[in-house]
């Protein structure tokens, strides 16, 4: 979308709501991810100014059970009224707003990129206590009450494990080692529970921390009802450990203290042959991913150097496979 | 099947595309992010000129010896496929475990030899590259 016609968009959305005279002013695309279009502005009104973000679905097919960015904004409102840590949202777009599917939210300063958070010393004080803090917010996130929530995918763990099958066998690509982990998660399948709010993709690179830690948790679109469990095994994929493989939560922390913490936090104990169950899932996922942008290269729909590139990285969670499987720490 | 897909030719394509691009934009952030997957490519393809005929032979003669019949590796690793799929093969036999960490790590020798589970399992000292 052109720029004037972003911010003239904008600022009739905020009127229209009520929300008083806004003048969005310094309007900017920060960057064009894989499914959305970011950019930033001044939210001006009554000479008060705010810096906020504006998130706009760009149209490009993403993968599996991503919410679309007007279903993201709503659960990430409520998560906010809830009382967790993530920005608080302004504007969730409806078709009024002639903008799409998309929504506004407060900018909040801090390091995102997962190899910072990881290994900068500036942010040594914050991994100290990052671990137990991530264990505290997913405890929380995992008591939001679902009736203020939109409807969201509930799937079981054998759903989630079929729809997962389905996508790989798509591709036409026979891999043994996801042969056996597919078999692997057949045999450990955990009974069903009551449904939890999963965040879904709560993992380093995707929260904000400062000196003092984490300051907010980002990025809902793969928000869903599910096994709370589940974001504990994603948090330790050794994908966003940044090369840390010896500090299994998020390249920053230890499994004993994620346990521990979000045991304290959330009252209930951790059963880690769960948190492995879904450790694997989500490795197994995260591979099928990588299948999913290279073969976007090998069918042309997406031909950019980047897809073929992270096909090649399969690989790599053939082998964090075998290492979660056969117990290798 | 030695490696994943894209495969060698496909990754020779990406390069092409990339270097064939106007060096005029070369100053672009994202024409030098390309330019560095490019090279990046060119290194995997490299390693895998040099490993891949050799790694294809011996996941051959392992996947022989663990189904007990004749054919090359590509064909013998789909045959494999589907007897773990079908659960005719004990999913924890060391022997298919042996035989699939290797596989993995032969992968791994080509796609990314500094890959930290690489590194772990291959005894290099540890490092906080990948």
């Amino acid at each position: 979308m052109d720029r004037a016609e972003l911010a003239t968009r904008l600022a009739a959305g905020y009127r229209r709501r009520g929300l008083g005279d806004v003048t969005v002013a310094s309007l900017q695309r920060l960057s064009a991810g894989a499914s959305a279009e970011t950019w930033r502005f001044d939210r001006v009104v009554d000479g008060a100014s705010r810096t906020m973000i504006v998130q706009v679905f760009t149209g490009e097919k993403q993968f599996a059970v991503a919410l679309d960015k007007r279903t993201q904004g709503l659960v990430q409102q409520a998560a906010h009224a809830a009382g967790i840590a993530t920005p608080r949202i302004d504007l969730v777009f409806d078709s009024e707003d002639g903008l799409g599917e998309g929504f506004v939210s407060e900018f909040v300063a801090g390091e995102t990129l997962g190899q910072r958070i990881a290994r900068s010393p500036e942010l040594a004080a914050a991994r100290a206590v990052l671990t137990a803090q991530c264990a505290e917010a997913l405890a929380d996130i995992h008591r939001v009450d679902l009736a203020g929530l939109p409807q969201l995918p509930d799937q079981s763990p054998a759903e989630m494990v079929a729809r997962l099958r389905d996508t790989h066998d798509s591709f036409g690509v026979h891999l043994p080692v996801f042969e056996l982990a597919f078999a692997w998660l057949d045999d450990q399948q955990p009974a069903a529970r009551p449904p939890r709010l999963v965040h879904g993709d709560f993992r380093n690179g995707n929260f904000i921390v400062d000196s003092r830690g984490l300051v907010a948790v980002l990025d809902w679109e793969a928000a869903h009802l599910g096994d709370p469990l589940e974001d504990l095994g994603w948090l330790c994929l050794n994908a966003w450990r940044f090369g840390g493989i010896d500090q299994p939560v998020g390249g920053f922390g230890q499994r004993d203290e994620l346990f521990a913490a979000y045991a304290a936090a959330s009252g209930v104990a951790v059963d880690a042959r769960r948190v492995r169950f879904w450790e694997v899932y989500g490795t197994l996922k995260w591979g099928v991913i990588c299948q999913w942008f290279g073969n976007q290269f090998i069918t042309g729909e997406v031909p950019e150097i980047e897809r073929a590139a992270i096909g090649r990285r399969v690989a790599e969670v053939e082998l964090d496979l075998l290492d979660l499987i056969e117990g290798v720490e | 099947m030695p490696v994943n897909p894209p495969d060698r030719l496909r990754l020779l394509d990406a390069i092409i595309e990339v270097l064939g691009q106007d060096r005029s934009a070369a100053a672009e952030p994202m024409d030098s992010y390309k330019a560095r997957i490019a090279l990046s490519l060119l290194a995997i393809l490299r390693r895998e000129l040099a490993l891949a005929g050799g790694l294809a032979d011996e996941e051959r003669t392992r996947l022989t010896a663990l189904l007990g019949c004749e054919g090359d590796a590509a064909a013998l690793s789909v045959a494999l496929c589907a007897r773990i799929r079908s659960r005719t093969l004990d999913i924890g036999a060391p022997a298919l475990l042996a035989h699939l960490r290797q596989t993995t790590l032969g992968k791994l020798a080509i796609d990314n030899p500094r890959y930290s589970a690489y590194l772990r399992a291959t005894g290099a000292s540890p490092s906080r590259e990948r």
